[in-house]
C-alpha cells in the first residue's frame, strides 16, 4: 500500500470487545483485531471492587465468564481476526501474579486468546518466563517513550509497544523505526483520553470518579511561589492566570469525551486522530487502537467506522488534506475540531 | 569511635541523623544555593527562617501550603533525626525534561559539591527520544564523580544508562514504583471494613515478585525511592528487598502529564497544554492549590499542589511522623529526601504579610 510517496505495510484497527454478540457486527465494520478484558469470579471475591484487575471497573467492558472469552475467540478466529486480553493493571502484587499466571495459561490454551496487554514490567518478564510462546503486549501503562524502551522491551521478549496517548506523531515514527523488525507497534486513534500521563497517574476512578475531571470544579488558587510572582500574579499575569484556569476546564472537558457526549448520529465525541491518519498510517505503526471496552456496541460500532472510512481513503490513495477534510466531515463536529483540545495528535491538527 | 547499624566506624558528624543520610531536592533549574554543595546549609535554614516561618522567600500565598509543609518537616527531622546535615543534593527535575539541567551546570555543580564534601545525585523525569540523548551528554559528566548517582524516571533510561555507562549508579526514581497515591482514599484503605487481600494488594507493590526482582538484578539497581505513602506499606515492602530505599519528605507525588498547567499561563489558543509544547518556566513562579473532596468527608478535603506538569501532595504530620519513627528500626531505608521548591531558598527576604489567596473562578464552560 502506498501512502504519498512512501510504501507501508497495511495497518490494523484495533478494537475494543466486550461481548461475543458483538463479534460479527465489528468483523463487519473493519474490525483487524480485538482486545477484551476478563475478570473471573474469584477474583471479585478476593479484592471486591477496590483492586480492579485490568483498567476498567470490575464489571463494565469485562467479560466475567471463561465460556464467553473462549465463544469471543472461536467466533473471532473464525472471521481471522486475533484476540488479546488485557491484564494491565498499573502492578499487581507477588500473590496476584501466582494467580494469575495459570489463569492466562488457560486462556491462551484452552480458550484460545492471541495474547495478552501488560503494564507491569516485573509480570511481563515473569509471564515471558512461565508461558514463553504466548504474546505479550506492553501496555500504554508502560509509558513508552524513548527508543531506550523500545530496546528494553524487545530484550524482553515483547511482542509490541502500545504507545502512550501523549506521544506525537513525530515520536511515534520514530520509535516505530527503532521497533521496525524487532517488536510490533500501536498508537491511539479514538476516544477516552488522559489528561495525565497515564503511565505516571497514581489516581483511581474508582469510588471517587476521575481525579482529572473533578479538577475544574474544585476550589482552586494560583500561588506565587516568590516575591516577584506575587508582584505580578497582582498585575500582568492576573488575567493570563485566570485564562489558565479556565483552559484547563476546558481540556480537561474535551478529554473526557466532551463531558461524555454522542453527536444525533451516536458518533462518540472525544479524542480524535483521524485527520491524523494519513500520517499515523506512514509511521508503519502497526495497528491503530479505538479506546472504550465499557462503551456501548452502537459507540463501538459507529467509532469503527469512521475509521475504517478514513483509512481506506488513506489507503486508497487520498492526499493528507482529503483525509483530513473526510475526518472532520464525517464527524460533522467542526466546532469541536476547531477547538483544538480535542485532538490525540494536536501538533498535526489542520 | 562511634559506630553505624551497619557496624561502620563514623565520624561524630556523620552520626549526626542516626544513619541515615539526608538529601534536599531542588528540582528547578536555579540549582543549590552555594551554602549547599559547600555542604554548610543547615535544614534549619533551608526549610525554616529562623522563627518558625520556612521558605523565607516564598510568595506570601504559598506560606499556606508550602512553607507550612517546610516548617513542619523541619521540625519533624529536628525531632526525628537530631544534628543531621544534608550530605547529598539532588538536581534536576523528576516530572519535565525541560527542566534538564545542561551539562555544564552540572559539571559546575558536581565540581562545588566535591569540595564540600557533599554527593551529587542527577534527577531524571521520563524522557522522551530528544530528552534521553541530553541526558546522556549530561550523565557523562558525572564520570569519574565521586558518591554520585542518577535518578531514573523510566526504565528505558534505565537501559539506555546501564548499556552506556556501565559503572553508574542507577537509582530507580519513585515514578517507576507502581502503588495507588490518591489522596482522595488512600488512607482509607487501611480501613477494618476492606476484604484483608484488597488491604494488602493496596499496601504493596508487585515489587517482590520474582520478574522484578529480575531486572534489579539484571540491571544492577542499588537503590530504589519511594513515597510517603497515606497508606502503611506492609513491612516487606520496605524491608523483603536487596536494595536501600529513599524516602522523599513531605510531598507525595501524585500525578504528572506531559502537557502542563503553569505552562498554560502565557500559551496560545490551541498549544496550550500540548505535550512537550513551549513554556516560559511558569513552574519557577506559580503553583496552583487545589482542595479536593473526599468521600464522606463532610466538606473536607485534601490539598493536592500543582508543581509543574505534576501534583503533589504534602503528606500530614502524623503520616511525616510515622515514616521517621520507624527509619531507626528499618535496615533497607537510609535516606530522606526533602524537596526545597522555588522561593523556599532565599535566606534573608522577608516573609511577605500574609494575604487573602487569589480564588480563580474557573472561566465559564464554552458551549459547543
Amino acid at each position: 500500500m502506498a501512502v504519498g510517496d512512501e510504501e507501508i505495510a497495511v495497518t490494523r484497527i484495533t478494537v475494543p470487545i466486550s461481548h461475543p454478540e458483538e463479534v460479527e457486527m465489528l468483523a463487519a465494520g473493519g474490525a483487524g483485531e480485538f482486545f477484551c478484558g476478563y475478570v473471573p469470579p474469584e477474583w471479585l471475591e478476593r479484592y471486591g471492587g477496590a483492586f480492579w484487575l485490568n483498567r476498567r471497573g470490575p464489571v463494565a467492558g469485562n467479560l466475567l465468564q471463561r465460556d464467553d472469552v473462549s465463544l469471543l475467540a472461536e467466533r473471532s478466529h473464525a472471521r481471522g481476526i486475533p484476540v488479546f486480553a488485557t491484564f494491565n493493571a498499573p502492578y499487581y502484587t507477588p500473590e496476584q501474579q501466582e494467580f494469575l499466571l495459570p489463569l492466562i495459561d488457560r486462556l491462551a490454551a484452552e480458550s484460545g486468546i492471541d495474547g495478552v496487554i501488560v503494564s507491569d514490567v516485573g509480570f511481563l518478564v515473569e509471564l515471558r518466563r512461565a508461558l514463553p510462546g504466548l504474546s505479550v503486549h506492553a501496555s500504554s501503562v508502560m509509558a513508552s517513550l524513548n527508543p531506550g524502551m523500545v530496546d528494553f522491551l524487545a530484550e524482553l521478549g515483547a511482542a509490541r509497544v502500545i504507545f502512550p496517548r501523549s506521544l506525537g506523531v513525530a515520536g511515534i515514527a520514530a520509535l516505530c523505526a527503532d521497533a521496525a523488525g524487532r517488536v510490533e507497534t500501536e498508537a491511539f486513534v479514538l476516544n477516552e483520553g488522559c489528561v495525565f500521563e497515564e503511565g505516571y497517574c497514581m489516581t483511581t476512578h474508582r469510588s471517587v470518579g476521575a481525579l482529572c475531571v473533578q479538577l475544574p470544579d474544585v476550589p482552586h488558587r494560583v500561588l506565587p511561589l516568590t516575591p516577584e510572582a506575587a508582584e505580578s500574579l497582582d498585575g500582568e499575569d492576573r488575567q493570563p492566570a485566570r485564562e489558565m484556569m479556565g483552559a484547563f476546564r476546558d481540556w480537561v472537558w474535551f478529554q473526557n469525551g466532551c463531558g461524555n457526549s454522542v453527536t444525533d448520529r451516536g458518533i462518540p465525541n472525544g479524542p480524535c486522530g483521524l485527520c491524523a491518519l494519513y500520517d499515523l498510517a506512514a509511521t508503519g505503526v502497526t495497528s491503530l487502537k479505538i479506546s472504550g471496552r465499557s462503551s456501548s456496541s452502537l459507540r463501538k460500532l459507529s467509532g469503527l467506522r469512521m475509521v475504517r472510512a478514513v483509512l481506506d481513503l488513506v489507503e486508497g490513495g487520498a492526499s493528507r488534506e482529503e483525509a483530513a477534510r473526510e475526518a472532520v466531515a464525517i464527524r460533522n463536529t467542526p466546532e469541536f475540531c476547531n477547538a483544538g483540545y480535542m485532538c490525540y495528535y494536536r501538533e498535526m491538527a489542520s | 569511635m562511634l559506630q553505624t547499624k551497619c557496624g561502620r566506624a563514623v565520624s561524630r558528624r556523620e552520626a549526626a541523623g542516626r544513619g541515615v543520610e539526608v538529601a534536599i531536592s531542588f528540582p528547578f533549574l536555579d540549582g543549590p544555593p552555594p551554602a549547599v554543595l559547600r555542604g554548610e546549609a543547615s535544614l534549619a535554614e533551608l526549610l525554616d527562617d529562623g522563627q518558625g516561618r520556612p521558605g523565607a522567600g516564598a510568595g506570601r500565598d504559598a506560606s499556606a501550603s508550602i512553607a507550612s509543609a517546610g516548617a513542619q518537616l523541619a521540625e519533624a527531622l529536628h525531632r526525628h533525626l537530631p544534628g543531621t546535615v544534608p550530605k547529598r543534593v539532588y538536581v534536576g527535575n523528576e516530572t519535565c525534561e525541560r527542566l534538564l539541567p545542561t551539562p555544564q551546570a552540572v559539571g559546575s555543580w558536581a565540581a562545588a559539591a566535591r569540595a564540600g564534601r557533599v554527593a551529587l545525585s542527577l534527577v531524571l523525569p521520563p524522557l522522551t527520544r530528544d530528552g534521553l540523548a541530553k541526558a546522556e551528554d549530561v550523565v557523562r559528566t558525572l564520570d569519574g564523580v565521586e558518591g554520585s548517582e542518577v535518578v531514573a524516571g523510566d526504565w528505558g533510561t534505565v537501559h539506555r544508562l546501564r548499556s552506556r555507562f556501565p559503572g553508574l549508579a542507577i537509582v530507580l526514581g519513585r515514578l517507576t514504583h507502581k502503588m495507588l497515591r490518591d489522596p482522595r482514599l488512600a488512607d482509607r484503605f487501611d480501613s477494618p471494613l476492606a476484604p484483608l487481600s484488597a488491604r494488602s494488594a493496596l499496601c504493596r507493590s508487585g515489587e517482590l515478585a520474582p520478574g522484578f526482582r529480575a531486572l534489579m538484578d539484571r540491571y544492577r539497581i542499588v537503590r530504589r525511592e519511594i513515597d510517603p505513602f497515606l497508606q502503611p506499606l506492609e513491612e516487606d515492602e520496605w524491608e523483603g528487598r536487596d536494595e536501600r530505599l529513599s524516602v522523599h519528605l513531605p510531598y507525595q507525588f501524585v500525578t504528572m502529564g506531559r502537557g502542563c498547567l503553569p505552562a498554560a499561563m502565557h500559551g496560545e489558543g490551541k498549544g496550550r497544554f500540548v505535550a512537550g509544547g513551549p513554556c516560559r518556566t511558569e513552574c519557577a513562579k506559580y503553583a496552583v492549590e487545589f482542595r479536593v473532596p473526599i468521600p464522606e468527608g463532610n466538606g473536607a478535603g485534601r490539598r493536592l499542589l500543582s508543581l509543574g506538569n505534576a501534583l503533589y501532595h504534602a503528606v500530614p504530620p502524623h503520616v511525616v511522623d510515622r515514616v521517621l519513627a520507624r527509619l531507626s528500626s528499618r535496615e533497607r531505608v537510609d535516606r530522606v529526601v526533602v524537596a526545597v521548591h522555588a522561593g523556599a531558598t532565599n535566606p534573608g527576604a522577608s516573609l511577605p504579610a500574609p494575604a487573602p489567596g487569589h480564588p480563580w473562578p474557573s472561566a465559564t464552560r464554552k458551549s459547543p
